[in-house]
């Protein structure tokens, strides 16, 4: 089964690299990929992926804000926050905003989509 | 013996200064007592024996004269004392005006009813008045402490001053706001006792002082501390995400964009330092490196 993934972060060189590791990754298959908050509930509408990996810091609209209208339009749509601020109130805050899961950007490439295509699988 | 009055005047002196020494009263009643002999007391006397014309009728009289004098010489005593005792009073109130005053602090007490029964100057200007009889007798919940700092009602029964002083212990509080007369308010610190007079409470006392400019530093101090922590978050996240983007790019075998992480790394955790540091000084001892074999962290 391949989980269709939208991935939002305004990080070019890192956007890209993730784009082209879960290309090689027969579990996920990325519809989209955005810059910023705005442009990831844009695509989500567009697309109607299954899981969202989501920056929080960047232009625009944060990607907590991103994450709530996401939430509040589609409940049952996954969003994995992929972020740099690896602390625990910021996890919390996370959490609060309606995230599924919180990883940080320290997570190993292969260790990344291991975990999204579980989180995918089990919906 | 009966006698003229030209005669018994000089006796009734010798007889007088007599009692006055037996009451051995002090030199300078004298001339407090010797004009009274020629009032009421001694012409009651001295009429007395002229009109009796009897030795014994006079020694009566003469008697009377030594009691009169020992009385007056006791009224005299009991008023000096007390003009003495009403002096140094004087002067204890003096100086507890002047204690009031010279303490930098707004000061009022209140009675049992919570009505204001004394007010130095700093308590007067604090709360916008210009005379302490503005203040007297008046209800100072009602007056100046009458909403909390949302300006929702406080009423006197919740009012942590009289809870205090009932419960007979004292309060510091610096979370609420006593009102001018303008109806503005300010954030203050007050400390209220309550005064106990032979174990009874009496009333309270209350000091206080304006806090508006604490409350604006530490207002200023919180933002430089948030501000300060969203920058180091900030940037710390940039140093993560370039080390990130240099990991995945080893993984992938993206050389060329994992050097560049690695440069926008290095640079995004020089920001991070400098920025941090901006408002401190860097000097000499700053800038020399952490010896982690000296445990107390001293230099040498």
């Amino acid at each position: 089964v391949t989980h269709r993934l939208i991935i939002v972060d305004d990080a070019e060189d890192l956007r890209g690299l993730l784009v082209l590791a879960f290309g090689r990754d027969e579990r996920l298959e990325v519809v989209a990929d955005v810059g910023d908050g705005k442009q990831g509930v844009e695509a989500v509408h567009e697309h109607r992926p299954d899981l969202v990996l989501m920056d929080i810091s960047m232009p625009v609209m944060d990607g907590l804000t991103a994450t709530r209208e996401i939430k509040s339009s589609y409940p049952d749509l996954l969003v994995a926050i992929l972020t740099g601020y690896g602390d625990d109130r910021v996890a919390e805050e996370a959490t609060r905003a309606g995230a599924d899961a919180f990883l940080d950007k320290t997570t190993p490439l292969a260790r990344l989509a291991d975990v999204l295509s579980e989180l995918a699988r089990r919906g | 013996m009966s006698g003229n009055l030209e005669d018994m005047v000089p006796r009734l002196a010798l007889v007088a200064l007599d009692a006055v020494s037996h009451a051995d009263l002090e030199a300078r009643a004298l001339p407090v007592l010797v004009p009274s002999l020629g009032d009421e007391l001694a012409r009651r006397a001295l009429t007395g024996v002229f009109e009796a014309g009897r030795l014994e009728d006079e020694a009566r009289s003469l008697r009377e004269v030594a009691q009169l004098l020992a009385a007056a010489r006791e009224r005299i005593t009991a008023e000096q004392e007390l003009r003495s005792s009403n002096a140094r009073l004087a002067v204890s109130e003096r100086l507890t005006r002047l204690l009031l005053e010279s303490a930098g602090e707004g000061l009022y007490a209140i009675d049992l009813e919570g009505r204001c029964t004394t007010a130095n100057r700093e308590a007067v200007r604090l709360l916008g008045y210009d005379d302490e009889h503005e203040l007297l007798g008046h209800n100072m919940h009602r007056l100046a402490h009458h909403a909390r700092p949302d300006g929702s009602p406080y009423p006197e029964e919740e009012c942590r001053i009289f809870q205090a002083w009932r419960e007979g212990r004292g309060i510091v509080c610096d979370d609420e706001v006593l009102f001018r007369r303008d109806g503005t308010s300010f954030p203050v610190e007050y400390r209220s006792y309550p005064i106990v007079v032979d174990g009874r409470i009496e009333g309270s006392v209350l000091t206080f002082f304006d806090i508006t400019e604490r409350r604006a530093a530490e207002r200023e101090l919180q933002q430089l501390h948030t501000d300060r922590r969203t920058t180091a978050l900030t940037l710390h996240d940039n140093v993560v995400q370039a080390l990130a983007t240099a990991s995945y790019a080893q993984a992938l075998g993206e050389d060329e964009i994992g050097a560049r992480a690695l440069g926008q790394a290095m640079q995004a955790a020089q920001e991070l330092v400098s920025q941090l540091l901006a408002d401190d000084p860097i000097d000499g001892r700053t800038l020399v490196r952490a010896d982690p074999s000296l445990s107390d962290g001293g230099a040498p």
